[in-house]
């Protein structure tokens, strides 16, 4: 009861003593302070993917032919980690993508490639090549973070474009069953679809977890992000650039969590630590004499709460290192010596390696999939057209071509290809034609777009459009 | 001038400032303070898990339970401890209809908890848990203190996933969201979800002002609209609860309806306040001191209250007893009406207020836990495309679980492998009833099951798939 007393009410005199005390001024001034310094270091990332590049264990899905242009365009961030062009984000936000484009703040916008990733913890390292050095984040520590800290997330919610929430952290060591070695920060700072892969900050300015995740009973954000943890996601970083992959110590078992039900059963005191289900033959756990139905509290000096945090340890660990397992079996406390291996490399890979998209092969038809006829002097009067507009008006676009992916749309009349006027249909298949014959793979469509402005203010616009597969 | 006020008002805020504020502290000191008071609370919020059967028997007595089906329904719930004898706050609803609720603290041990006692009409519940030791307690502080902006914590279990604490500010007070006749919500933009239903609001003293309630959205996802009951009330009613039983509201045997504004143009009233007798209970206490239906009762020894809700809670909020001047508007004039509050019929009340009890459901467990079982051979094998696998060599493939049986709750499912009932591996039908027979004989409720899932069968050897299921092998 004093024990708890004392607990419980020093922080309380020391809070009441202060609570009163922000200069709000000064906090504020040093917020902004803080987003300005570490907003060059986020991007925006945009993704296509191909709705049909399936997630399979194939290194590379084979080329294939499409004559669709539909494709699946996700918006997500990121983060620089190397000033030469390394980039940090999810996975998820890259997978399956074809070709990738990163934005920083002030609007640069790269070409972005996959060089690494680790599926299972959901990151991806991209490589753009900045003609300068590039602002990097500085890491926190985040075994430092407390519940109750504030932070700033900064990311690319839902596509909108960067943004800065702000929350504090409502959770730590949170397990969403997301990965095998879920260790999550939670925040109440808004983050969305597309905030993922950017990161969390502390109000140092540094990077203390990746966005991952949220829950919600809808897709919006509902108080509850997930943040992957700094020290975590910089350890991956640093194995993936040292030695191409993650390489981590591996023990052969197949573990699970003490729950209160199995705790019951097995007459274990507390429910804590991991049982073994499985013992890899001839894996350093055989040989170190581990059995099926062991419970594992022990890791060196560190007892391990559950799978996952025993998980973290092994995988963390360098193989070959020497660990002693403290162990229950039958009741009788074990210490087993035990000298990690390396996870056998192919197997990791088949779930971690970057599975590389081949973009697809347009194929463009030669019409570019519209039918047009020369627009007459009754669809100009009929649709309230300007007497002196002159073109090729629109009365089909195949679904799924390019033009129709950019919105040209039957009604449309077109009425320049790049400098030239196209007053018929003739003249507009005949500029197409010298387009293609000068190299070009695309060309700029003037176009009236049907309904759109009156005589007195009309409004045409420039449409680029794809002429060769290219 | 322009210039002078803009001056002016400068040195004001910074008197006032200077005169609230003695000693700034750097935002590091803040956050540090923050992070300190809010590990300090942590221990004092609970994580509330009730189990409930999904198809309740239709009458509440245990025998009618025997034969209905069971089907388990678990929901999340918050509470803090308000007594360190093991006296937990919570929300009624999050305990309602359940037969079986644990509560697991912040340092993740866990323990069952019984329904103490119950004010179901403000949907408030109070557990006991048996620890053995002296549980960190929560402060109350005063909500009538609190004002809207004010900044806020709040500590819970949102959708189930884990203890967590969300910050925001006071949003709006004296809310009525039209949950309870006595609807007085503290609002707060704090992100408040399912889950976080009877978890503590505090202030940034670390004193609880209010039980997270209810939401509002859209969606089933926080809004920002979050409620809490005011301490002021909740206090109130805990206390009494554990004093006399029940919530013990004073009564004074009326019905009321709040005026609006139409109903102040017909009764010829300049503003629309106050709230009109629709019905006086005969020989209550109204009734003795002279009230009449049509009266428009104004003030409460002589405070007005916001509405017919803050007349209830002034009502209910007294002292069975106690003496109060009713002002009442009646033909045209104000009138004082003393009257005697006397006490709520106990039985009519705790009929709405008191906790229901729900009966234990019953296990559906046959003596082969109703999972049929063949030895796998190499044929067997062959025709249901098992793969061999060096965790597979002696089992035994499940090939029928009865759907009302505990263990196909549990998770045992067709084509699953049984490779192990504890230490005993299981080769054949026999072993499989001898196991659970020798499990019975000692004495057990559950056994360990060591299972290779037909989902998992055929994966790579290095990651191997089989696991372990408590299993209940015991009905009692």
């Amino acid at each position: 009861m004093i024990a708890w007393g004392s607990r419980v009410w020093l922080p309380l005199l020391l809070a009441l003593a202060l609570s009163g005390a922000p200069p709000a001024r000064a906090q504020d001034g040093q917020q902004s302070q803080v987003v300005r310094k570490v907003l060059p270091a986020v991007v925006n990332i945009l993704a296509h993917a191909r709705p049909d590049a399936e997630i399979s264990t194939m290194a590379v899905s084979a080329p294939q032919e499409s004559d669709t242009f539909e494709f699946k365009s996700s918006a997500g961030s990121g983060f620089v980690v190397d000033p030469d062009g390394t980039i940090l984000t999810n996975w998820h936000v890259v997978a399956g993508a074809y070709e990738i484009f990163v934005t920083f703040a002030d609007g640069t916008r790269y070409d972005a490639e996959i060089v690494n990733a680790a599926r299972i913890v959901d990151l991806a390292l991209l490589k753009i090549h900045p003609d300068a050095k590039l602002p990097a984040v500085v890491w926190a520590d985040s075994d430092k973070v407390q519940i109750g800290d504030p932070v700033l997330a900064i990311g690319n919610p839902l596509g909108i474009g960067t943004s800065v929430t702000r929350g504090i952290v409502s959770a730590l060591h949170r397990n969403i069953s997301d990965t095998p070695y879920d260790d999550f920060i939670q925040t109440d700072a808004a983050i969305n679809h597309g905030n993922s892969g950017g990161p969390l900050f502390n109000m140092k300015g540094e990077v203390i977890g990746v966005d991952s995740a949220i829950i919600s009973p809808t897709a919006a954000n509902a108080g509850l992000g997930f943040a992957l943890p700094a020290n975590q996601a910089s350890f991956v970083v640093r194995q993936l650039t040292e030695f191409g992959w993650v390489r981590p110590g591996w023990l052969g078992i197949k573990i699970q969590d003490v729950t209160p039900d199995i705790a019951h059963a097995m007459h274990l005191p507390l429910v804590r630590g991991a049982v073994v289900a499985w013992v890899s033959p001839d894996g350093p756990a055989d040989k170190a004499g581990l059995k099926i139905g062991d419970v594992i509290l022990r890791f060196e000096e560190d007892s391990p709460a559950d799978e996952r945090a025993l998980l973290r340890d092994i995988a963390g660990s360098p193989p070959g290192r020497a660990v002693t397992l403290g162990v229950v079996r039958a009741g009788h406390d074990v210490s087993l010596p035990a000298t990690l291996a390396e996870w056998p490399k192919m197997a990791w890979e088949a779930i971690n390696a970057p599975l590389k998209v081949a973009p697809p092969h347009w194929v463009i038809p030669t019409d570019l999939g519209i039918k047009v006829t020369t627009l007459t002097e009754q669809v100009r009067v009929e649709d309230s057209m300007p007497a002196a507009l002159r073109g090729a008006l629109v009365l089909d676009v195949a679904h799924g071509t390019d033009a129709a992916r950019r919105g040209l749309t039957p009604g449309d009349v077109i009425m320049q290809v790049g400098d030239a006027a196209v007053d018929s249909d003739a003249a507009l298949f005949r500029q197409i034609d010298a387009a293609r014959k000068s190299g070009q793979d695309m060309a700029m469509f003037l176009v009236f777009p049907k309904n759109k402005g009156t005589s007195a203010f009309p409004s045409p616009k420039w449409i680029p459009l794809r002429l060769s597969a290219g | 001038m322009p210039r002078f006020r803009c001056f002016l008002l400068t040195i004001m805020l910074a008197l006032l400032a200077g005169l609230s504020r003695p000693a700034p502290a750097s935002a590091q000191e803040m956050q540090y303070n923050q992070a300190t008071l809010i590990r300090s609370l942590l221990p004092t919020v609970v994580n509330i898990t009730a189990h409930a059967n999904a198809a309740p028997p239709t009458a509440s007595t245990s025998a009618a339970a025997q034969n209905q089906s069971f089907e388990l329904k678990s929901s999340a719930g918050s509470g803090f401890i308000c007594d360190p004898a093991g006296v937990i706050v919570t929300n009624w609803h999050v305990v309602d209809q359940a037969y079986e609720i644990f509560v697991t603290f912040s340092d993740g041990s866990r323990t069952e908890a019984k329904v103490l006692n119950a004010a179901r009409i403000l949907d408030i519940a109070l557990l006991k848990v048996d620890v053995g030791h002296k549980l960190p307690a929560v402060t109350w502080g005063d909500s009538t203190k609190m004002q809207i902006g004010d900044p806020v914590l709040a500590i819970g279990n949102p959708l189930g996933i884990g203890q967590s604490v969300t910050a925001g500010i006071v949003s709006a007070l004296n809310r009525n969201i039209s949950d309870t006749p006595y609807d007085d919500f503290i609002q707060t933009d704090a992100p408040i979800n399912h889950g976080n239903s009877g978890g503590p609001l505090f202030n940034l003293q670390g004193e609880v002002i209010g039980i997270n309630t209810a939401l509002i959205s859209p969606t089933a996802a926080s809004a920002g609209l979050g409620f809490a009951i005011p301490s002021d009330i909740a206090h109130r009613v805990i206390d009494r609860l554990r004093t006399y039983g029940w919530s013990r509201p004073a009564f004074l045997g009326v019905k009321i309806q709040q005026i609006t504004p139409d109903m102040a143009v017909a009764l010829g009233m300049a503003e629309p306040t106050g709230s009109i007798v629709a019905w006086v209970t005969d020989g209550g206490p109204a009734a003795k001191g002279g009230l009449q239906v049509g009266d428009i009762i104004l003030r409460f020894d002589n405070e007005a209250p916001s509405d017919e809700r803050a007349l209830l809670r002034k009502i209910s909020g007294s002292t069975p007893g106690a003496a109060a001047t009713l002002t009442v508007f009646r033909d045209g004039q104000t009138i004082d009406l003393p009257v005697t509050l006397g006490e709520w019929p106990r039985m009519a009340w705790e009929e709405r207020d008191a906790p229901t009890v729900v009966a234990q459901p019953h296990w559906n467990v046959p003596p082969d836990l109703g999972v049929q079982v063949a030895t796998l051979t190499d044929k067997l094998a062959a025709q249901n495309e098992i793969p061999p696998h060096p965790a597979a060599t002696k089992a035994v493939l499940v090939q029928g679980v009865a759907q009302d049986a505990d263990a196909a709750r549990t998770g045992i499912g067709v084509g699953d492998l049984i490779l192990r009932v504890g230490k005993t591996e299981i080769g054949s039908p026999q072993d499989w009833m001898q196991a659970l027979a020798a499990a019975r004989a000692g004495g057990k409720k559950f056994v360990m099951v060591l299972l290779m899932p037909k989902s998992a069968s055929g994966t790579d050897l290095k990651m191997p798939a089989p696991k372990w299921l408590a299993v209940r092998v015991a009905s009692e």
